[in-house]
């Protein structure tokens, strides 16, 4: 609790060209993404095979320079209420803390976290296309890869498991991009 | 114990990391619902009580199917009772008692339903107070559905058809041909019936049943018709895809039977072992 209103009140304070309500509109955000997941896309299966996981988009969303473990906690928890609600039993507390812990070092590689852009979302407009895209692919793969990986309860059936990853990297991919430029665009500043 | 908190202070990200992966790893070997631990009863009743108001909700949006769907079935069945010699009147129908009745049947709810696991599951809108108990199975008016396994308060939570864990005995209707019927993890429109050797012979659109030899559902059960069928690479049994009658996305009215023959076995043959 200290951490997010140390980090929302030094928030408002910085940017004052930003507008000082994001922490709001993010948590508006998470609760609106994983209602959607939850009661919408858990029941669409595309080809009959996977669900369109949007919920990553609470994890790949949150501001560039936030702190490590704030986001690592988010990641979990937002991981545990998908589990609970999808009875898949850990599978994606288990992949969201894993991308959650991850994060910080494929942001670092990607893109450079200067004091002025710490607070800036990672989306279309403040990576540039190119980057967001590797950002997204590379965490929604390892993600989903773990997730499915755990599933199958191990390597038998590997290669439809692989198959399986790639087809739904893409399919969560699309339904995050959809999702971020149609209510999101406005939130990311660009650089 | 100084070194200890500064290696701690220094490391916390990836302690912090490590802790709540153990956690998940925790939630995750807790996974089979065959062992019904206190976690696995708390999840359940949180996340029935909040799918049960979405689910009315959303079954209002069916209620024409649903009606029609039940006007069909009584039709079928007025006409077994027709057939018995029985005049079924408006409110009452003679039922024979000296015959007693194999299988209990209670109408429930599925409020909760998963999709796209190498094991699904269902939650069902009844529970311990409603005087469900483990291992009852849960059927629809044109399938089976799954069976039962971990039953709280309110809510219970069933291993869906659509699951590797999953098997049941059938029967191919036309023949007789006993094997067994299991799900592979891929589609959830299709089930695998197995166990049948080669020299079978074998049409597509026969229909599969439940066998004689289940534990949950009566023989004749409908599930499904024979879609296609292969010679599995790897042994010299067939391998038969059989397209399910039910879709189990859609299912929401249910049914959920008790095979009382079976718990008299059951305590027949616990005596039996307890007496060795």
């Amino acid at each position: 609790m200290k951490i997010l209103t140390g980090w929302s009140l030094n928030y408002s304070k910085n940017n004052s060209a930003m507008r000082n309500n994001t922490p709001v509109i993010l948590i508006f955000h998470t609760i609106l993404i994983i209602l959607v997941q939850l009661l919408v896309l858990n029941n669409i299966l595309i080809f009959n095979k996977v669900h369109p996981y949007l919920y990553l988009l609470v994890i790949l969303f949150l501001p560039v320079g936030l702190n490590k473990i704030t986001i690592l906690i988010i990641g979990f928890l937002t991981g545990l209420a998908i589990d609970i609600f999808s009875i898949s039993y850990g599978i994606h507390t288990i992949a969201s803390t894993l991308i959650a812990f991850l994060r910080p070092f494929i942001l670092s590689g990607i893109t450079d976290i200067d004091e002025e852009s710490k607070n800036a979302l990672p989306g279309i407009r403040f990576l540039g296309i190119q980057s967001y895209l590797t950002y997204l692919l590379i965490i929604i793969f390892i993600h989903h890869l773990t997730m499915y990986l755990l599933d199958a309860g191990g390597f038998r059936d590997f290669f439809y498991t692989i198959f399986k990853s790639f087809f739904s990297t893409f399919v969560s991919a699309l339904v995050i991009i959809i999702y971020e430029l149609a209510l999101l665009f406005k939130q990311s500043e660009p650089r | 114990m100084i070194r200890l908190f500064q290696f701690i202070r220094k490391y916390h990200y990836p302690i912090l990391f490590i802790l709540l992966e153990i956690i998940g790893f925790i939630i995750l070997t807790s996974s089979s619902p065959f062992h019904q631990s206190k976690l696995n009863y708390a999840f359940q009743e949180v996340n029935g009580s909040i799918f049960r108001q979405i689910a009315s909700v959303s079954s209002y949006f069916r209620l024409h199917q649903v009606a029609d769907s039940l006007m069909a079935e009584n039709a079928r069945l007025r006409e077994l009772v027709y057939a018995s010699g029985e005049e079924p009147a408006n409110d009452s129908i003679v039922i024979d008692t000296v015959k007693k009745l194999q299988y209990r049947l209670k109408t429930a709810k599925i409020i909760n339903n998963t999709l796209s696991g190498s094991n699904n599951f269902i939650i069902i809108d009844k529970g311990r107070k409603d005087s469900i108990h483990e291992q009852m199975g849960v059927m629809s008016t044109s399938g089976i559905a799954g069976v039962l396994m971990q039953v709280s308060e309110n809510y219970s939570l069933a291993l869906s058809v659509l699951s590797k864990k999953f098997r049941v005995n059938a029967k191919i209707l036309e023949t007789g041909e006993l094997g067994s019927l299991t799900w592979d993890g891929k589609s959830p429109k299709y089930m695998i019936l197995t166990d049948i050797p080669n020299q079978i012979k074998i049409a597509k659109g026969q229909h599969v049943v439940v066998g004689p030899y289940s534990r949950y559902f009566p023989e004749n059960t409908p599930v499904g018709v024979i879609e296609d069928f292969d010679v599995s690479s790897n042994s010299s049994l067939l391998d038969i895809k059989v397209r399910l009658y039910d879709n189990i996305k859609n299912l929401k009215r249910v049914f959920l039977i008790e095979n009382t023959d079976w718990l008299e076995l059951e305590l027949l043959e616990k005596q039996f072992s307890d007496e060795k």
